[in-house]
């Protein structure tokens, strides 16, 4: 199912200047491209992890609507719409995202165990651990982690209940090269099993693995001319 | 299958064992601070009640040198040992006057260290033929009539029904043990009129009573008077004071006024420390639950981008909330029951008020109140708490924690 934007914007107001309304995104029409990694390049505060939120559901527009399918997202319930996000999106927040009082293997199952299912994923689960180099760590808390580590363990649980859409919001922003590199890869490759990822990072190098790239510079969304992703380059 | 806000709440709590107790220690002091304060308060004014009891009377009669020598209200309601005498005929001269309706006479004596006390007691000889006061409080405990060199103990006494004691080395037996009054009187022993004047005159005998030309047979300290109908106490009192000489008639009521003072005084402080504890406790524990939970903004965010509706992140808060408030204020209750119970007689002491727990009925209801409000606080505060990161929007949770 495709992920489209319809003339999406988001103002905020500064919370020191109660007066004082800018906006993050301006005006955008988006569709994601199935089945790709879509790479969003853009420096900080340009309205690019603004602009993934609202693609997401977590984050109402000020202004336009978002359709996956024929379903408008902000017009669903929040129950409904938490419950799209939990089977159709998967998410890996910035920064470091551990449940702390869980282990990495429940922050992994924890998509299935929050609407109480205690028994699917978990042979999915133990092949993600082992694809993300993990597998080891499955009883270890968040706190023991590395920060590519916990990144990985991040992916995972985006991943297990097979989603249709990834977002991942600078997943590789504190990374070395070497996990930078991994991750990346990864990304690509559940691309290519025809999930469609949504990559937003300040990082350049990540548009070297993109399908498609934009860049979003003052809240405005650009699609980059030239095409990186080549196959070979993997 | 426990359900993933239960378990999740109870990983969250159990991971962070120092937050945790924090909480439950702030929790534990809601349900302790009501709890202790409502028992405090309530067994003062139940001690108070059950002097006013015991006393039973309208107007007390003593000789007069019991009021110059001030030490009457430290005999009849402190508990220390004295004992004044006055001649028997004034109780006939009083019961011949107008609008006297029950009288009888008391007889006080105190004893030397004897085995049952590690201080002498106070001994009240009464007449049970005409006795309304320590008679109808000594059918609670013993149903029988006290037989001659028969005594019987109050709570406080370390004697037991049985016993035998030695006063003055005369042997009486223990015949009944009286229920705990909180007051004074637990201290005390109660004989009827034969038994007492064989004790006075073995305390002549031995010269150990300070008033040595006094014939037992012929010696009340006090009488206790109830008004007949038609009268009022005002007009009784007035009428003794004027026409007896050499005895002094007193208001009860007026006696344990100044205890009352003190009581309504001390209640007081123990209501507002009570009060100013539980919100200050209640106070802290909102900041720090929201705190503790502030600092997980980021975890609460992440939950909602795989699936967690607001409800839900609500739900999980509040029920982190619950079971602190659970776990704090059943502690408190716990350690209130702890403090309170076997220290009683230590509080009674150091507050040098009549203190009288409450029936196990009446505890187990405060108990159960000081619990209820505790985990109401509690709940409440984390509802609050839980409502605000509920509603929070959580792209602008995950930005902001960036």
């Amino acid at each position: 199912m495709t992920l489209r934007a319809e003339n999406i914007s988001r103002q905020f107001t500064r919370e020191t200047k109660n007066t004082n309304i800018f906006t993050a995104v301006h005006s955008v029409d988006f569709a994601l491209r199935e089945g790709a990694l879509t790479v969003i390049t853009g420096r900080s505060g340009s309205g690019k992890s603004t602009f993934m939120n609202m693609l997401s559901g977590l984050l109402v527009p000020t202004e336009g609507k978002i359709y996956f399918g024929e379903e408008e997202l902000y017009a669903l319930s929040d129950e409904k719409l938490s419950k799209l996000r939990n089977e159709h999106f998967g998410f890996v927040p910035q920064g470091q995202s551990g449940i702390s009082s869980l282990t990495v293997w429940e922050n992994v199952l924890l998509p299935y165990t929050l609407f109480g299912d205690n028994q699917s994923g978990k042979e999915y689960a133990e092949k993600l651990l082992s694809l993300m180099d993990i597998a080891d760590l499955k009883n270890v808390y968040p706190t023991e982690l590395s920060g590519g580590e916990l990144r990985r363990m991040s992916i995972a649980r985006a991943l297990i209940r097979r989603p249709q859409i990834v977002f991942a919001d600078e997943p590789t922003g504190d990374l070395d090269d070497e996990n930078t590199a991994i991750v990346l890869k990864l990304f690509k490759q559940i691309a290519k099993e025809g999930v469609s990822v949504l990559l937003v990072t300040h990082e350049n190098e990540a548009k070297m693995y993109a399908d498609v790239a934009y860049r979003m510079s003052g809240g405005v969304l650009q699609q980059e001319k030239e095409v990186y992703n080549t196959e070979q380059k993997y | 299958m426990k359900k993933i806000t239960e378990s999740l709440a109870y990983k969250n709590l159990s991971k962070r064992p120092g937050k945790t107790a924090a909480l439950i220690v702030l929790s534990a002091c809601l349900s302790f601070s009501i709890l202790v304060g409502t028992l405090i308060v309530s067994s003062l004014k139940s001690g108070l009640a059950s002097l006013q009891d015991r006393l039973g009377a309208d107007i007390m009669v003593v000789p007069y040198e019991a009021i110059t020598k001030s030490n009457l209200e430290n005999i009849v309601l402190q508990g220390n040992t004295g004992y004044f005498y006055m001649d028997s005929s004034y109780l006939d001269k009083i019961a011949a006057m107008d609008g006297i309706g029950e009288i009888s006479a008391q007889f006080y004596l105190a004893s030397t260290s004897s085995g049952c006390c590690s201080v002498p007691v106070q001994i009240i000889g009464f007449d049970p033929e005409t006795d309304f006061t320590i008679t109808p409080w000594i059918r609670k405990s013993y149903g029988g009539k006290l037989q001659n060199m028969d005594i019987v103990v109050g709570n406080d006494l370390n004697a037991f029904v049985g016993d035998t004691l030695t006063f003055y080395g005369t042997d009486v037996h223990v015949a009944a043990k009286l229920e705990k009054t909180g007051t004074s009187l637990d201290t005390a022993v109660y004989t009827n009129e034969e038994t007492i004047k064989k004790l006075i005159q073995s305390s002549l005998d031995k010269k150990l009573n300070t008033f040595e030309d006094v014939n037992p047979d012929h010696v009340i300290s006090n009488i206790l008077i109830n008004v007949a109908d038609g009268y009022t106490v005002e007009e009784v009192l007035n009428d003794i004071n004027i026409h007896v000489r050499k005895v002094e008639a007193v208001r009860t009521k007026s006696m344990i006024s100044g205890i009352a003072g003190s009581l309504q005084g001390v209640s007081e402080i123990i209501g507002i420390l009570a009060a100013a504890v539980w919100l200050l406790a209640f106070v802290i524990l909102v900041i720090a639950f929201a705190i503790s939970v502030n600092g997980r903004r980021k975890e609460f965010a992440v939950l909602r981008t795989i699936g967690a509706s607001r409800k839900k992140v609500s739900r999980i808060v509040m029920t982190e909330g619950l079971m602190v408030s659970v776990a704090g204020s059943l502690s408190g209750v716990a350690l209130g029951i702890l403090v309170i119970i076997p220290f009683s007689n230590l509080i009674e002491s150091q507050l040098s008020l009549p203190f009288l727990l409450p029936a196990i009925g009446v505890i187990a209801f405060v108990s159960l109140l000081s619990f209820g409000v505790a985990v109401l606080a509690g709940t409440a505060t984390s509802y609050v708490v839980g409502s605000k990161i509920g509603k929070a929007d959580a792209g602008n949770l995950i930005k902001q924690d960036m």
